[in-house]
């Protein structure tokens, strides 16, 4: 037997190589070509939720420390600077 | 026997003669039997595909591709009824896959007037929103808000635009333009998002309801999107 007839032999698919043979969209094929649609909707859930927390967001108080003692203020929760 | 009634000198000659004559008439009926590739309906307008469809002279494989290819058509220019009609009307020499293509179809159309309703009503009532704010000047104050999570939504947006679209267009039949469509549209919604957020009620309903109407509007961003582009998409999630 030549070095070739052993390595095709060798590549053939043998029954007992077959885990599961599953039906539907995208069975059997381990491409990402096959789950590039999935890819996609992951990609949107993941922004809806990024959506979803931005605009459920609340106004953030901002404490002041350090222009007086204990003091903190709450006057522009989205402002950055410290107020005075 | 030969004509004269003498018996055949070359007997093996005479099967043989029978045998290709047989495989010539099934090379040239399977040859005959062979669906007509998907160029010979292209461009044949619905009443020549019917037509071709109809006609009981020609070959059940070319009659079952025009009736296939009448329902694809009809069904995908929003012809529902008349698809379904001519799908029972060559119920018994269609392909299967084209009348389930009419309720993938029509889903889709369902799916799509959600889609438009969802982003539609969400953007008014943000806007409205944002247009009340800007009335009462406090729309400037919301801008510090937007900046502090721009970093975020920047390298989400990013990273889903690039390196998502980056995987699929490795792949020889897809395209990042999904993705990278979806990305680009998405950056005005979460800016738009975040300031309606920053401008609207803290009450914990009101930030609910924001959240809410913020999942419906990416997701219905995410479908048109995926529809326009490449519907294939969609398909294996029965639409």
């Amino acid at each position: 037997m030549s070095d070739q007839e052993s390595e095709e032999r060798e590549q053939e698919l043998r029954v007992d190589s077959v885990r599961v043979v599953r039906l539907g969209h995208g069975a059997n094929c381990s491409s990402i070509g096959s789950v590039v649609d999935t890819l996609f909707l992951s990609a949107v859930l993941g922004g809806a939720v990024l959506a979803a927390v931005l605009a459920a967001m609340k106004k953030e108080p901002i404490t002041v420390i350090g222009s007086r003692e204990g003091a903190s203020a709450t006057e522009d929760p989205d402002h950055d600077e410290p107020s005075p | 026997m030969d004509v004269d009634g003498a018996p055949c000198k070359h007997p093996r000659a005479v099967w043989l003669r029978v045998l290709f004559l047989a495989m010539a008439v099934l090379t040239a009926g399977v040859a005959y039997a062979q669906a007509p590739p998907a160029s010979f309906f292209a461009g044949r307008s619905n009443d020549e595909l019917r037509a071709l469809a109809r006609d009981p002279k020609n070959d059940v494989l070319l009659r079952r591709g025009a009736a296939t290819k009448l329902v694809i058509t009809l069904a995908d220019d929003r012809a529902f009824d008349d698809a379904e009609a001519a799908g029972r009307e060559f119920a018994k020499n269609v392909d299967a896959l084209a009348i389930r293509h009419i309720v993938a179809v029509r889903r889709r159309s369902h799916v799509h007037v959600v889609a438009l309703l969802a982003l539609g009503v969400t953007l008014a009532f943000a806007l409205a929103a944002l247009s009340l704010a800007a009335a009462h000047g406090s729309l400037a104050a919301a801008l510090p808000a937007v900046r502090r999570v721009a970093p975020v939504f920047l390298f989400f947006l990013g990273y889903m635009g690039l390196v998502g679209g980056g995987m699929a267009e490795s792949y020889e039949n897809s395209s990042s333009l999904p993705f990278a469509l979806f990305a680009a549209f998405m950056l005005p919604l979460v800016v738009i998002f975040r300031v309606w957020s920053a401008v609207g009620s803290p009450a914990l309903a009101a930030r609910s309801l924001r959240g809410i109407a913020a999942v419906a509007a990416t997701l219905a961003l995410g479908f048109l999107v995926v529809e326009q582009v490449n519907p294939a998409y969609l398909e294996g999630f029965g639409l």
